[in-house]
């Protein structure tokens, strides 16, 4: 704070911001100030207009006794407070000078930077005494600390501080972000214009002004018109100027004077607001209509109202504040917990857009995941959103993004301004593959300046002084490209958000993974089981098969035909349980075996699949084609598994005269599996059995149609592709043949 | 060769009916050799050695299942080729695995044959065809 104050050159155009406001070597003249040695009371400057008020010049005081010069009983109390080394700041009326009967002062004393500073104003014919004046304070106060609402304690206390201060204009100016004044409630006389609503430029109150408004919080400056009063010495025994950052007579800057005279001012005082350290706002009182002198009392109401109205603020923000994040918690809560209870979270997002878009107070919102857009409310297009995402993509560097105006980062983003002007978004992936948006529509609000704040200032032609704007007629201006700002709990709420997603997907994966284990646990125990199971059954099976052929051939037993014929058909249903176990067993055996991955020319494979058909393809006479295949990661003996599978099937359930399987890879060269289809003319299989087909043992036909089987053909070719990584559908048509289609990894 | 069929065969199984019907099968086929049947795994080797150290001949050959009581049949042929005195007897393995690994290590460990046990009748018969013209009748068998 004190480092901002002190002096620099005056070098740059904003020379408001470093003219030494607090040591301007003069005050205003409506009172008189004496510096004093803190330790014997002598005085070591006064303002040159002290003979006015005490009828000697300040050459004559300086060096000479302070409170030789006040009137008793005034004197001791005075004395005593100076005495005390803990005061701070010390008041009191009705004070008389030596010598002078018809006057009476109010006086302040301060100590600041190793000096006692006396000011003394005349006393003003005030309603109230200082007593009163305290009760009126406290009442009012009390009053302020019982509203819950900003807008309700604003217009009592401009409403109060007027009826006691009896000016113009009072009005709250409330600083946004950027130091912008805001009028937030006005109580004024009908011979003024209303500020109510007005915003007005940072440079009006510069920097260096605010500093000095939060060390000292009341300015006045009861005549605007007044001539100053410069300070004899215009320095202390150290050499410097006197700093008068708490006086409350200081002569102010000349450029604010001229500010007032352009603003019409005659008389003006602020009291600061101060919220958390900071300068909130002022209490601003103006008069147009003439001088208004507040005298010590009244400044006292004014400022201990003002302290009320920031506890005031600070319980109802605060509040506010709480009860806003409790809600989005509960709202995050919510969403997360739906997300957990579905299968694919996002569909917990999905199914409870207005959760997810209260969460971000957005209009609309978008999620991109696994490469797709799904679109949140009045979403903007998928050409749209893409763009957005191009655009914000680079800038995601930390954990959020918000921007209130993404037009302003990217003009091609004005397009769809009336969705999305306003963008959050966070990705929970490293890699950036997955990403949650909110949007917030365009709000064109209008902003009404006091002013043109583009020119909050005028230099005069090369010459390196300011002055300050001149016109404060209404200049409205309307902010367009813009959606409501990002607060602070919005921006907290999502990023909690994306720290439960974190955890969600975590958690998720590690279920996965858990499922997968025993899954695969669970498989091989199912192969292990099926293969001791199939053996053990064909134990008893030959038993029942030997004992039964043995009584067919023993001469010395005489059955019947039909008993000779039931005997028979003993003797065929082991055999096709066998068949059915072992079928069983190589399916198991399948699982069972190591899968040894190596590249394989799938030209080779199928010549040794048609080898092993070969008496059956002449047989039938087929047309077996066979177009250029590529080669492929694979186990090959399986592989030829799968064409003999495939081409059998393809020749058996066939009735054309001229059978036709063709075999082709689809010409997809860059991708990680090569798809083959193996095609036919032959029955065709109805759509809905192009999933059963794929089961074991599932069989479509009679036993003695298309020459039987053990229906585990196709299920071992399913396990085969699988086994490998690819996939196998059906494509087919009764009648019109079959073909199937599957994929397995390429050579990388 | 003309010995052979006076020498004993060793059957080691454990399902009484897979031995009953091959016994009678045996018979069928007109083989005289002596049947000895073993139905648990630990017996195999202190019969052999039981048969050596009383002087008497041991068997002309081994028709071995895999799956037994107590060690299965994998253990027994280890052990029986492990053995100086025994290694020399053929051993037929005579099982319902069709497995490639079971095959294999049969044949490491020295298995003399290996045949998977037939649900069939005819195939049974075809098998037992197929020892008494090969092991009884072609082979020269040690002594």
């Amino acid at each position: 704070m004190e480092e901002s104050l002190r002096s620099e050159p005056v070098t740059g155009l904003n020379n408001c911001d470093r003219e030494p406001i607090h040591v301007p070597g003069a005050i205003q003249s409506h009172g008189v100030l004496f510096v004093l040695d803190p330790a014997t009371f002598r005085i070591r400057n006064c303002s040159e207009n002290a003979e006015k008020f005490v009828g000697r010049s300040p050459q004559d005081l300086v060096g000479s006794d302070f409170l030789a010069l006040i009137h008793q009983p005034q004197r001791d109390r005075l004395h005593k407070a100076l005495s005390n080394r803990s005061t701070k700041r010390f008041s009191t009326h009705r004070l008389k000078i030596v010598g002078d009967d018809r006057h009476s002062y109010d006086c302040s004393a301060h100590n600041y930077k190793n000096n006692t500073i006396i000011e003394l104003e005349p006393a003003t014919q005030s309603d109230l005494g200082a007593v009163e004046m305290f009760e009126a304070a406290r009442a009012s106060s009390g009053r302020m600390r019982q509203l819950k609402n900003i807008e309700e304690a604003s217009a009592l206390l401009v409403s109060e501080v007027r009826a006691v201060t009896g000016f113009d204009r009072v009005v709250i100016y409330k600083f946004d972000p950027d130091w912008n004044g805001h009028v937030i409630a006005e109580a004024k006389s009908d011979l003024v214009d209303s500020y109510l609503d007005l915003h007005f430029p940072a440079t009006d109150i510069p920097q260096q002004v605010r500093s000095l408004f939060l060390l000292n919080r009341m300015r006045l400056i009861p005549d605007a018109g007044y001539t100053p009063s410069p300070i004899w010495p215009a320095s202390g025994p150290d050499g410097l100027p006197i700093d008068l950052s708490l006086s409350v007579l200081r002569n102010v800057s000349s450029v604010h004077l001229e500010y007032l005279r352009n603003m019409k001012v005659k008389g003006s005082m602020s009291c600061s607001i101060i919220k958390d350290g900071r300068l909130w706002g002022l209490v601003s009182c103006v008069n147009e209509t003439g001088p208004n002198r507040i005298d010590s009392n009244i400044r006292f109401f004014v400022d201990y109202l003002a302290e009320a109205y920031a506890s005031v603020l600070f319980l109802s923000e605060g509040e506010n504040d709480l009860v806003a994040r409790a809600n989005l918690t509960e709202i995050q809560t919510e969403l997360i917990a739906k997300m957990n209870q579905s299968e694919i979270f996002l569909n917990g997002i999905i199914q409870n857009p207005e959760l997810y878009l209260k969460l971000g107070s957005a209009t609309s919102g978008a999620v991109f995941m696994d490469n797709m857009w799904h679109p949140i409310g009045d979403a903007p297009a998928p050409k749209q959103l893409a763009l957005i995402k191009e655009i914000i993509e680079p800038k995601i560097s930390g954990d959020l993004f918000v921007t209130s105006s993404l037009s302003k980062i990217d003009s091609r983003a004005a397009a769809f301004e009336e969705l999305a002007a306003g963008v959050a978004c966070f990705t929970t992936s490293k890699a950036q593959t997955n990403f949650f948006f909110w949007f917030r529509s365009e709000v064109i609000q209008t902003v009404k300046w006091g002013g043109n704040p583009n020119k909050p200032a005028e230099l005069e032609a090369g010459e390196l002084v300011l002055h300050p704007r001149k016109s404060f007629e209404l200049w409205k201006q309307n902010v367009r490209h813009h959606s409501r700002e990002w607060s602070a709990e919005t921006t907290r709420a999502l990023l909690s958000f994306k720290s439960g997603i974190v955890q969600l997907v975590i958690e998720k994966m590690e279920k996965i993974s858990r499922l997968n284990l025993e899954l695969e646990r669970s498989n091989t125990e199912l192969d292990s089981f099926a293969y001791a199971a199939s053996h053990d059954m064909k134990e008893p099976l030959r038993g029942i098969h030997n004992y039964a052929a043995l009584l067919l051939q023993s001469p010395e037993e005489k059955f019947s035909e039909a008993g000779r014929g039931r005997l028979q058909t003993i003797l065929r249903l082991t055999q096709r349980s066998e068949d059915l176990i072992n079928s069983l067993l190589h399916y198991s055996q399948l699982g069972r075996t190591d899968l040894q991955r190596v590249e394989t020319d799938l030209n080779e494979v199928v010549r040794s699949a048609l080898d092993s058909l070969r008496s059956r393809i002449e047989e039938e006479q087929a047309n077996i084609e066979v177009g250029e295949l590529p080669a492929v990661m694979g186990d090959r003996v399986q592989l030829i598994e799968v064409f003999t599978n495939l081409i059998a099937n393809a020749l058996k359930y066939n009735v054309e005269k001229e059978k036709r399987v063709r075999v082709t890879a689809l010409d997809r060269p860059s991708e990680k599996f090569v798809t083959i289809e193996v095609r036919d003319n032959g029955i065709g299989i109805e759509e809905q059995h192009h999933q059963s087909i794929f089961k074991i043992f599932k069989r479509l036909h009679a036993r003695h149609q298309f020459g039987g089987g053990s229906g585990t053909g196709l299920t071992i070719v399913k396990r085969i592709i699988e086994r490998h990584g690819g996939e196998v559908v059906v494509h087919s048509l009764p009648k019109e043949g079959t073909t199937f289609s599957f994929t397995l990894p390429s050579v990388p | 060769m003309p010995g052979n069929s006076r020498r004993m065969i060793l059957i080691v199984e454990d399902s009484e009916e897979d031995f009953d019907v091959l016994s009678l099968v045996f018979q069928r086929k007109g083989i005289t050799n002596p049947l000895r049947r073993l139905s648990v795994g630990d017996e195999v080797i202190p019969f052999l050695r039981e048969l050596k150290s009383a002087g008497e001949p041991l068997p002309g050959l081994i028709i071995l299942d895999l799956n037994l009581i107590g060690i299965d049949g994998r253990e027994v042929l280890k052990r029986i080729k492990a053995e100086k005195d025994f290694k020399a007897i053929p051993v037929a393995v005579y099982s319902t695995s069709s497995n490639a690994r079971d095959i294999e290590s049969c044949y490491l460990n020295g298995a003399n044959s290996y045949s998977v046990k037939p649900v069939e009748f005819a195939k049974l018969e075809d098998f037992v065809e197929s020892i008494k013209k090969f092991w009884l009748t072609h082979v020269v068998l040690p002594t």
